[in-house]
């Protein structure tokens, strides 16, 4: 995996030295959409700044993508598989049962599993993309485009979750040795990091010569068990140097 | 005040001025840092804004996400012993157990829950997340070249979750004649205004383009988030 990452920038650096004609661009937009785990989907927004090269009709982009998203509530894992998300760490089914075994960096879980209640996500994703203008057109003296690109990710997940409510049996005070009920959440936090890949779908509106609008639909992966969607408007503003 | 409005009028929108708008995206750095149990935090940030220079002043709107995590607990927190605690009595919050539902200050309180954590330490998994829209003003108090120093205030409309998960207390005596270590878990949502300050300073590369290095403090009540980071400023 690393050879090839590293064998996609090296080619992308050489071809891009060879051209003339190059521009530089700067994005930043704000995206709507859901991150599909597996255990829970959220739902939540982003926010995504990037450098870039033009060379022809090529482009090159770095991007660093922030999403945070809250438990979509009563998803398919969550109703359909109860068995699936926190176990009982206390009777030896640790770790979770959903995540392949080995790759969680950080992992704390509570006992036995409810419908989710509080949960957040946050994903921090870094990408680097290659794309192509496939298609320029206008509709009513505006100009627009299409400019399609795959990349590849690397993105580092923190997933919270505090689910319903159990009685336990606890000690009244501290080491009182004196036992009460209480209800109690249960929890579980899991960190985990990625390699993955993407394609972005966006159609640009020139507004001007050097500032483009962009509407964006992409499509996010890692190679096992997550994938996000996420809609994007932003501006894309080219620079001379 | 009246004086410093009209002041301010005249600079900014006398006929010579000088007006221009810029993009910005910046990340970095964030570290939350809660005063009262010295509880700390290590995140990043992320934001866009734009930005209207007139003269020496700047106006912006900016929308930012600032996001913590950490499996650990660092500075006394650690052994401090009412830290446990803390999220409910610092965010004034308290979390209805039986309705699954939080609510700012108009709900029952499970006292239970309340005390549970009151003389234990604070856990190893806090989380924080806040989305920020940002209004702010800033002023370019000093230009040598093409190096700049523009300090900015502002206001910002926070969307924060939080969660932080206590050691609580020890079970009864298991099967196995084991106890275990309830961990007391926490989960707050809530609006909250707080103020601003950043003192960027600024190279112009270009033109067009501008690269800062930006140094944001933010605080609420005894929260302060701290962060660095670096920016990009296009010209629109």
């Amino acid at each position: 995996m690393n050879k090839c990452i590293v064998l996609i920038v090296m080619l992308c650096y050489f071809s891009i030295q060879n051209v003339v004609g190059q521009d530089y661009f700067v994005l930043a937009g704000f995206g709507y959409g859901t991150a599909h785990g597996p255990i829970e989907k959220y739902e939540g927004t982003s926010l995504n700044i990037g450098v870039g090269k033009y060379v022809g009709n090529f482009f090159i982009s770095a991007s660093y993508n922030h999403f945070t998203g809250d438990v979509n509530y009563g998803t398919l894992y969550s109703r359909d598989t109860p068995n699936v998300g926190v176990v009982d760490k206390y009777r030896d089914n640790y770790p979770l049962l959903a995540y392949s075994k080995g790759r969680l960096e950080e992992i704390e879980a509570g006992i036995y599993q409810f419908d989710p209640s509080f949960s957040f996500y946050i994903a921090r994703q870094a990408r680097l993309n290659l794309g192509f203008k496939v298609l320029n057109f206008k509709i009513a003296k505006s100009n627009f485009s299409i400019e399609p690109s795959i990349g590849i990710t690397y993105t580092n997940i923190s997933e919270n979750f505090i689910y319903g409510v159990k009685k336990i049996t606890i000690e009244d005070d501290f080491r009182s040795e004196n036992f009460i009920e209480i209800n109690h959440l249960i929890f579980a936090y899991l960190k985990y990091s990625d390699f993955g890949y993407g394609f972005n779908l966006p159609l640009k509106y020139k507004k001007s010569n050097n500032l483009d609008i962009f509407f964006d639909c992409n499509f996010h992966s890692t190679f096992r068990d997550l994938y996000t969607v996420q809609f994007t408007v932003g501006l894309v503003k080219k620079i001379d140097f | 005040m009246k004086q410093i409005v009209i002041i301010l009028f005249f600079f900014c929108f006398n006929a010579d001025a000088q007006v221009e708008w810029r993009l910005k995206a910046y990340a970095g750095k964030c570290n939350l840092f809660e005063a009262v149990v010295a509880y700390e935090v290590e995140g990043s940030f992320i934001g866009i804004g734009v930005e209207k220079r007139i003269n020496k002043f700047s106006f912006f709107v900016n929308f930012e996400k600032f996001s913590s995590q950490s499996n650990h607990s660092l500075g006394i927190s650690q052994s401090r012993l009412e830290g446990g605690e803390w999220m409910l009595s610092r965010y004034k919050v308290h979390i209805d157990l039986e309705r699954r539902d939080f609510a700012f200050n108009d709900i029952d309180v499970n006292e239970r829950l309340f005390e549970a954590g009151k003389y234990n330490d604070v856990g190893p998994r806090q989380a924080f997340n806040s989305n920020n829209l940002l209004i702010g003003l800033g002023y370019r108090i000093f230009k040598y070249k093409r190096l700049s120093l523009w300090p900015s205030i502002g206001l910002a409309i926070s969307k924060i979750n939080a969660t932080a998960i206590n050691y609580g207390y020890s079970t009864e005596l298991g099967p196995g004649g084991k106890r275990i270590l309830i961990r007391i878990p926490a989960y707050v949502s809530y609006l909250y205004l707080s103020g601003y300050v950043n003192l960027p300073i600024t190279y112009q590369i270009t033109n067009e383009l501008e690269f800062s290095l930006i140094s944001i403090l933010y605080r609420a009540n005894n929260i302060y988030l701290p962060a660095v980071g670096v920016s990009l400023n296009v010209k629109l």
